[in-house]
C-alpha cells in the first residue's frame, strides 16, 4: 500500500534526515532517496493536473463532459461560499460524516462483542456464522432496494445498510484475532494460576486487538462505500447526493469536486484510525 | 514430601513419547533434565506443570496428585513469552494480580526481583524495547515472584546466543545460591547440564527413558571454569555415551 509508505515517512522528522545525509552512513542513500520519492509524487500530480488542462483546453471533449481543473477549483469555491441544490457543501460533508461515524461505531460496538463470544463459545458461532457466510458475500447495495422499501429515506436505512456491511468484516477479524493468540501466552498465563476468565480478560482480549484494528481499517473503507451508494441512491443530503444530483443537471465540475472529498474524506478516516492504532496497540508488529 | 514422577507413561496416539519414567526432585535441589531433541524432555515438564496428563502413571506434588497447572509450579519457557502491552514491571506482577486482584499487589518484592534480575532503570520498558537476553531474565523474575514450590525451566536459554547463555548460567547460578530452591531444568547442553546442577538426569529417546540419574560432584558457588575439573569431565563423558547411543 502506498498509503503506508507515505505516512510512515512523514513522521520521520526531516532534520534528522538531513544530519544523516551529512555524516556518511548506509542510512543516508535510503533518506535521500525517499526525497526523491516523495518528489516524484509531486511532479506525477501536477503532471497530471497541466495535461488534464491541456486537454480541456483544446476541447478534444466539450467542456461540459470535462471541465478543466481551473473550472473545478472555480467550482469548488463556489460550492464553499453559496452550497449546491439548497444545501451548503459543509453541510453536506456533515451529515454524511454523522451518519458513518453512527453506523461505523455501532458497527464495532456490536461486531468485536459478537466476535468475541463467537470465538469462545462454539454453539454461538454455530447460530451467528451460517448468517455471516450468507451476508458476506452479497454486495451489500444490493440490500438498498429492500431497505427503502422497509424504512423509506431516512437516516434509519443508511446505518442499516452501513452495519449490514461492515459487521461481518468486524466480526471475522475479531474472531481471528482471539485464535491468533500464541498458545505460549496462553500457556505463561496457565502456570501463573490465571483463570479461564481472566485469560480471555488479560490475554486473549490484549493479543486480539492489533487483528481489531486491522478489521477496522478494511471496515471502515467498506461503511464509506456503503454510505456513499445509499446516499446515491435515496437520499436528500449528503455528498453522495450531490454528485447524483449535480450528476443529473450536468454539473460535471460539481461532480468531480464531490468524487474527490469523498475520497479526501476516506482516506482521512483510515488515517484517524491507524492514528488510534498507533495509540492503543504500539507493539503492533514489535510484539 | 517432594516431587515424586511415578512410573509415568505418556503416548501421543501410537506413539510412545515417555515410557515408565520414576523420578524423586527432593525440596531444596536444581535438578537438570539431558537430552537430545525429541526424547521428551518437554513432555515430561509439562505433566509436572499440569499442562498434560501422564497416560499411566502418576505425579505428586507434597503427597497431592497433579491435575491441572497452578502458580506452586511455574514454568520458563524457551521463549519469554511477555506481554508487549505490559511493561516490564507489570509483566513481572502478572501472576501475582492473578492472585490478588482484591488484595493488592506486593510492590515490594516486584521491585526487589527488578533489582536482583539487574534490570533497575528499566520498569516501564515494553519487552520489545529490551534484548533477549533482558527479556529472559524478566520471565525468570516474573515466575520467581509467585514464590513456586518449584521452577520448572524448559531450555529456557536455548534461545539465546553463546555469550548471552553464558551470563544467563552464571546469572542462573548466582541467583540460586541466594534463593536455593526447587528447579527442574531441561536442557540438551551437556556442559549446561552439569555446570548447574545438584543432581543431573540424562534422558534416552523412543521412547523416552531415564538412562542415568547422578549427584554432580561440584562445589558451590559453581563458576564456568569448573567445567575443567575431572569430576565434570568423568560425568560428561558418561552422558555422552547415552546421548550418542
Ligand atoms: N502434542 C503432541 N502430539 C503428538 N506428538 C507429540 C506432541 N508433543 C510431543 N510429541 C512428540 O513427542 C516427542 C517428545 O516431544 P518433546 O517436545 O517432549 O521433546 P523434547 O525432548 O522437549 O525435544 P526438544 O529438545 O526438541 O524440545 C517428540 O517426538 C514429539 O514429536
Ligand atoms: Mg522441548
Amino acid at each position: 500500500m502506498t498509503g503506508s509508505a507515505t505516512n510512515e515517512a512523514n513522521t520521520e522528522s526531516p532534520a534528522i534526515q538531513a544530519d544523516d545525509t551529512s555524516i556518511a552512513d548506509p542510512a543516508a542513500p535510503r533518506s535521500g532517496w525517499r526525497h526523491v520519492s516523495r518528489l516524484t509524487t509531486i511532479l506525477v500530480m501536477v503532471g497530471t493536473l497541466i495535461v488534464w488542462q491541456i486537454v480541456s483546453d483544446l476541447h478534444v471533449f466539450p467542456p461540459i463532459a470535462l471541465p478543466s481543473p481551473i473550472m473545478v477549483w472555480a467550482a469548488f469555491t463556489r460550492l464553499l461560499l453559496a452550497g449546491y441544490g439548497g444545501h451548503s457543501l459543509v453541510g453536506d460533508i456533515w451529515i454524511s460524516s454523522v451518519r458513518i461515524g453512527i453506523g461505523f461505531a455501532g458497527a464495532v460496538v456490536i461486531g468485536v462483542p459478537v466476535g468475541l463470544v463467537m470465538a469462545r463459545i462454539n454453539l454461538i458461532f454455530r447460530i451467528i456464522d451460517p448468517f455471516l457466510q450468507f451476508v458476506r458475500p452479497v454486495p451489500p447495495l444490493a440490500y438498498i432496494p429492500l431497505l427503502v422499501v422497509w424504512f423509506g429515506i431516512g437516516e434509519l436505512p443508511k446505518i442499516l445498510l452501513i452495519l449490514i456491511g461492515t459487521i461481518p468484516v468486524i466480526i471475522i477479524g475479531t474472531m481471528s484475532g482471539v485464535k491468533a493468540t500464541p498458545p505460549l501466552r496462553i500457556s505463561v498465563a496457565k502456570t501463573l494460576g490465571a483463570t479461564e476468565r481472566q485469560i480471555f480478560r488479560h490475554v486473549i482480549l490484549p493479543s486480539a486487538l492489533p487483528e481489531i484494528f486491522t478489521a477496522m481499517r478494511v471496515g471502515i473503507g467498506v461503511a464509506w462505500t456503503c454510505l456513499v451508494a445509499a446516499e446515491l441512491i435515496a437520499a436528500s443530503e449528503g455528498l453522495g447526493w450531490l454528485v447524483q444530483y449535480a450528476g443529473q443537471a450536468l454539473q460535471v465540475a460539481i461532480v468531480i469536486v464531490g468524487i474527490i472529498i469523498i475520497g479526501i474524506l476516506g482516506y482521512a478516516m483510515e488515517l484517524l484510525i491507524r492514528l488510534v492504532e498507533r495509540w492503543a496497540v504500539p507493539w503492533h508488529g514489535r510484539g | 514430601m517432594p516431587i515424586v514422577i511415578d512410573h509415568v507413561s505418556k503416548d501421543f496416539g501410537a506413539f510412545h513419547a515417555l515410557d515408565d519414567v520414576s523420578l524423586t526432585i527432593e525440596d531444596g535441589t536444581f535438578v537438570t533434565i539431558l537430552g537430545s531433541s525429541g526424547c521428551g524432555k518437554s513432555t515430561l515438564l509439562n505433566m509436572i506443570a499440569g499442562l498434560s496428563s501422564p497416560t499411566r502413571g502418576r505425579l505428586m506434588l507434597d503427597g497431592i496428585k497433579v491435575t491441572k497447572p497452578g502458580p506452586d509450579r511455574v514454568v520458563v519457557f524457551q521463549q519469554p513469552g511477555l506481554y508487549p502491552w505490559l511493561s516490564l514491571r507489570d509483566n513481572i506482577a502478572f501472576g501475582l494480580r492473578m492472585q490478588s486482584a482484591a488484595r493488592g499487589i506486593d510492590w515490594r518484592r516486584v521491585d526487589e526481583l527488578i533489582e536482583i534480575i539487574g534490570l533497575r532503570g528499566f520498569e516501564q520498558h515494553r519487552p520489545y524495547e529490551l534484548s533477549g537476553g533482558m527479556q529472559q531474565r524478566v520471565a525468570i523474575a516474573r515466575a520467581l515472584v509467585m514464590a513456586p514450590r518449584v521452577l520448572l525451566m524448559d531450555e529456557p536459554f536455548g534461545a539465546l546466543d553463546a555469550q548471552t547463555r553464558h551470563t544467563m548460567q552464571q546469572f542462573l547460578l548466582d541467583l540460586w545460591d541466594r534463593i536455593k530452591a526447587t528447579v527442574v531444568f531441561i536442557t540438551h547442553d551437556i556442559d549446561e547440564a552439569i555446570l548447574l546442577a545438584d543432581r543431573l538426569v540424562v534422558m534416552s529417546a523412543r521412547p523416552g527413558q531415564i538412562a542415568l540419574e547422578t549427584t554432580v560432584p561440584l562445589m558451590r558457588p559453581r563458576h564456568w571454569d569448573m567445567s575443567l575439573e575431572p569430576g565434570f569431565l568423568d560425568l560428561k563423558r558418561q552422558a555422552m555415551d547415552i546421548l550418542s547411543a
